[in-house]
């Protein structure tokens, strides 16, 4: 967010580091969260954090500093909000006190009024407000200032066939039950997921990681920094790959995983089986749509999201799930500097929302994107275009069956979206 | 950023098909200007504004990084609006530094007035009301038009959301001004706005905030006649609103009367009167089986608020701990705080309270809708 050209922000994605940093934490089960800064900001990082789980407001807290605050300190609210956190039941195994953007600017000893406050748990002490950058930026800093506090126990045996899941956020649309996907699909190649980092593992499991020989980075841009600090500080190799979405990049997944594991070529027969059994079925249970209205075409294809999950989606497209004539993808977020992954040409929204207006305005199609897109969508009043959510925020969807993206079943699940798009758009008569 | 609102106002039918959004810019501090100074990136960043958007105007909100790190947005403010031309109006609240919501609106409208506003010879029979209350198209905008709906006024205009500088510019010519608030603490802001503008630009200010319950509609009304110099319309006006009241309490009365409800209070504003809730509860002939409060407070700190406010000592007062049985046995809930998983019917009952006649009708609808669900597991409606 920080140091970008500029935009009319009511048509960019991001939200500020300290809500980034609180959703690391709040995937941990055991963690809570004190956000040492006003209302407004905490808030704001609630309303993210809390829409995979609206429980989170028992274990994310304010200090509702105020102008005094800055004047004076913040060691009093603070402490307030401390004796609060470790007074609750069941008691917090580690805590994140995180200052917001004014109050990092003051320059309070966080790490000393914490250190100090006798709390029954670590505290992982950062300044996280906005200064930061965005959310993506506060999920890094978050995730290896936790492993900075909070380190490994190296007398953990490995164990064979087992990995762990690192950069998986909550706060994507259906990542619980992409993760849930991922695990059952390393299931029928016998592989184990031990931990999902930041999604689920608690304290206690994110001390055993030793167990796994193996991580696989889900989101680079959200795990790929953890990576390699586990594997400097701890000698743990990683895997980065291009996430499964659709059924070649799935079955791509999986076999890179497996080699890296060593694993003999019988152990992907049941995995095949059942991808070639569903191909099949995709193939028979479409041909009937595909008389009536032809296979899936849209004139434009916009990908709107996280850029892991909007350079996969965007690469299914092309691939398997759609016909176009021309495809773009505008990345939510702010990418890492020194990130080893190399995506195509693209756009990123915080500079480029501007770019997507034109789009909009000029062509018809589908874009598959969060809420955001949808709204801009409505405002531009431009109706030639159709629409399927693949990210967060989305206010007009709830989606109570289980409903993953990546995978086997995630292809089958985007492709039955894409098709009902295809079709509504030809009965609609929007597109010709 | 105005995602949530965006579809809010969908919901509550707000959108306007014209409606604009000013764009939002920001200029992206980053850590190194809260070290060497943000002037020359928001200087950069007004540049940027003026060529992207011609406005014919552009506000500085001023964030609280701004205003820890002291930058002279004023004197830069002043500088690019001589190098473009366009007026650039620089805002002296900095985010949670200098009071809360309505501190910094009032500021930002301030500047509006300063700017763009001056006496007017012309004086037309216009009311301009003041503060947003959901916007041009929401219900609550059209229920304060029918408050008016009784008196001979020529036109309603607003100020200063929603309101374009063609709007701003003819606002003077208003006779009179009337603040909205719905709070003491909304309605002092906003009266403060009023009184500024009163003096500046010569208009008549109203100094009571809008109706909230029955009989307070029906002393507006008649304080609302003599403000206008046409007291001989409050009569008729005043029978519109009894009309209006007896048309809701025929539509809803069967439904609603001798239903029990219990009102659970779980935030005291100090200076939010509730009593409003008792005249409605008591005209559509409903029972009260207690008030329960929950959150800080002793017994004897909530009597004393409620006595405050004059309800009635009889109403037996419940903690949150003995609450159950009351609101086990009552059929209706009307509350401040959500009783998460409750197996009640709960009305949430607005923050800002509901406006004249048509306000408190919207609100025995909502009863009503509670009334008819028969869920095993409970529910709660939203009361705005």
């Amino acid at each position: 967010m920080a140091g970008k050209q500029w935009e009319n922000q009511c048509h960019t994605v991001s939200s500020c580091a300290l809500a980034g940093a609180a959703t690391f934490f709040a995937g941990i089960p055991d963690a809570f969260v004190v956000a040492n800064g006003p209302a407004w900001c905490y808030f704001y990082a609630l309303r993210k954090v809390e829409r995979p789980d609206n429980r989170m407001a028992q274990r994310f807290f304010s200090t509702y500093a105020d102008n005094g605050s800055v004047v004076f300190g913040t060691e009093e609210k603070l402490s307030a909000a401390l004796d609060l956190v470790a007074s609750m039941t069941p008691p917090p195994q580690v805590m994140l006190v995180e200052n917001s953007c004014a109050i990092s600017l003051i320059g309070d000893d966080i790490a000393g009024i914490t250190a100090n406050h006798g709390l029954p748990c670590p505290a992982v002490t950062m300044d996280s407000g906005g200064l930061v950058g965005g959310h993506w930026e506060g999920y890094r800093k978050a995730a290896l200032e936790y492993f900075r506090k909070m380190p490994i126990d190296t007398t953990v045996a490995g164990v064979k066939k087992t990995v762990n899941f690192l950069g998986s956020d909550a706060s994507y649309l259906y990542e619980n039950d992409d993760m849930d996907e991922l695990r059952r699909m390393l299931g029928k190649i016998g592989v184990h997921v031990h931990a999902v980092v930041g999604n689920g593992a608690n304290v206690e499991t994110l001390k055993t990681l030793k167990k796994a020989e193996l991580n696989i980075v889900i989101h680079p841009e959200c795990g790929e920094l953890l990576a390699r600090f586990l594997q400097e500080e701890y000698d743990m190799p990683y895997l980065m790959l291009p996430l499964p979405y659709g059924m070649e990049a799935t079955e791509k997944w999986v076999r890179c995983i497996g080699e890296a594991l060593s694993l003999p070529e019988d152990a992907y027969r049941d995995i095949d089986a059942e991808i070639a059994a569903t191909e099949e079925k995709l193939y028979r249970y479409t041909r009937d749509a595909q008389k009536v209205w032809g296979e899936p075409w849209f004139d434009t294809v916009l990908v709107c999201g996280p850029s892991s999950v909007a350079y996969g989606i965007a690469g299914a497209v092309r691939t398997e799930w759609a016909d176009t004539a021309k495809l773009e993808v505008f990345t939510h977020d702010e990418r890492e500097k020194n990130s080893e992954v190399v995506y195509p040409s693209g756009h990123e929204m915080a500079t480029s929302a501007g770019v997507l207006v034109e789009l909009l305005q000029a062509c018809a199609g589908l874009v598959l994107g969060s809420g955001h897109e949808r709204k801009i969508i409505t405002e531009q009043a431009v109706s030639q275009w159709r629409f399927a959510a693949i990210a967060q925020p989305d206010p007009l969807t709830v989606t109570l069956t289980t409903h993953p993206q990546m995978g086997i079943v995630g292809t089958c699940v985007m492709a039955q979206e894409i098709w009902r798009e295809h079709m509504t758009s030809h009965y609609m008569g929007k597109i010709s | 950023m105005d995602l949530y609102r965006h579809y809010h106002d969908i919901v509550g039918s707000e959108r306007g098909k014209d409606r604009y959004t000013a764009p939002l810019v920001s200029t992206n501090i980053t850590d190194k200007q809260t070290i060497f100074g943000g002037g020359k990136l928001l200087g950069r960043c007004l540049d940027y504004v003026v060529e992207t958007y011609r406005p014919q105007y552009i506000l500085l909100a001023n964030s609280c990084i701004s205003g820890v790190i002291g930058d002279d947005t004023e004197g830069i403010c002043r500088a690019k609006e001589r190098e473009h031309g366009i007026p650039i109006l620089n805002t002296e609240a900095h985010g949670f530094l200098d009071g809360e919501y309505y501190g910094g609106y009032c500021d930002a409208a301030k500047q509006l007035v300063d700017r763009f506003m001056m006496r007017q010879n012309e004086r037309l029979n216009q009311i301009c009301v003041l503060g947003e209350k959901g916007g041009p198209y929401s219900r609550n905008a059209q229920d304060i038009a029918r408050l008016f709906a009784g008196f001979q006024v020529e036109a309603q205009q607003r100020f200063p959301s929603y309101c374009s500088l063609a709007d701003m510019e003819r606002i003077a010519k208003s006779r009179w001004l009337v603040p909205l608030g719905g709070s003491a603490k909304a309605y002092e802001w906003m009266t403060g706005l009023a009184k500024y503008m009163g003096d500046k630009l010569d208009m008549e200010v109203f100094d009571e905030d809008y109706p909230v319950g029955i009989e307070a509609t029906y002393r507006w009304i008649a304080r609302m006649g003599d403000f206008l110099g046409q007291s001989e319309r409050v009569s008729g006006a005043q029978q519109k609103a009894r009309i209006e009241l007896e048309e809701a309490l025929h539509q809803y009365g069967d439904s609603l009367s001798d239903r029990h409800v219990a009102i659970v209070l779980g935030r005291r504003l100090a200076n939010s009167n509730p009593r409003w809730v008792l005249e409605l509860i008591g005209k559509v002939g409903m029972h009260i089986d207690g008030i329960v409060f929950i959150g800080a407070g002793s017994r004897d700190s909530w009597a004393d608020w409620l006595s405050k406010w004059n309800i009635p000592e009889e109403i037996p007062l419940f903690a949150e701990d003995d609450a159950e049985p009351v609101l086990s046995a009552t059929d209706l809930v009307l509350t401040t705080v959500e009783l998460e998983g409750a197996p009640y019917k709960q009305l949430f009952l607005p923050m800002v309270p509901p406006i004249g006649i048509a306000g408190l009708t919207y609100i025995y609808r909502r009863l009503f809708q509670l009334s008819c669900y028969r869920r095993r597991r409970g529910v709660i409606l939203n009361g705005w």
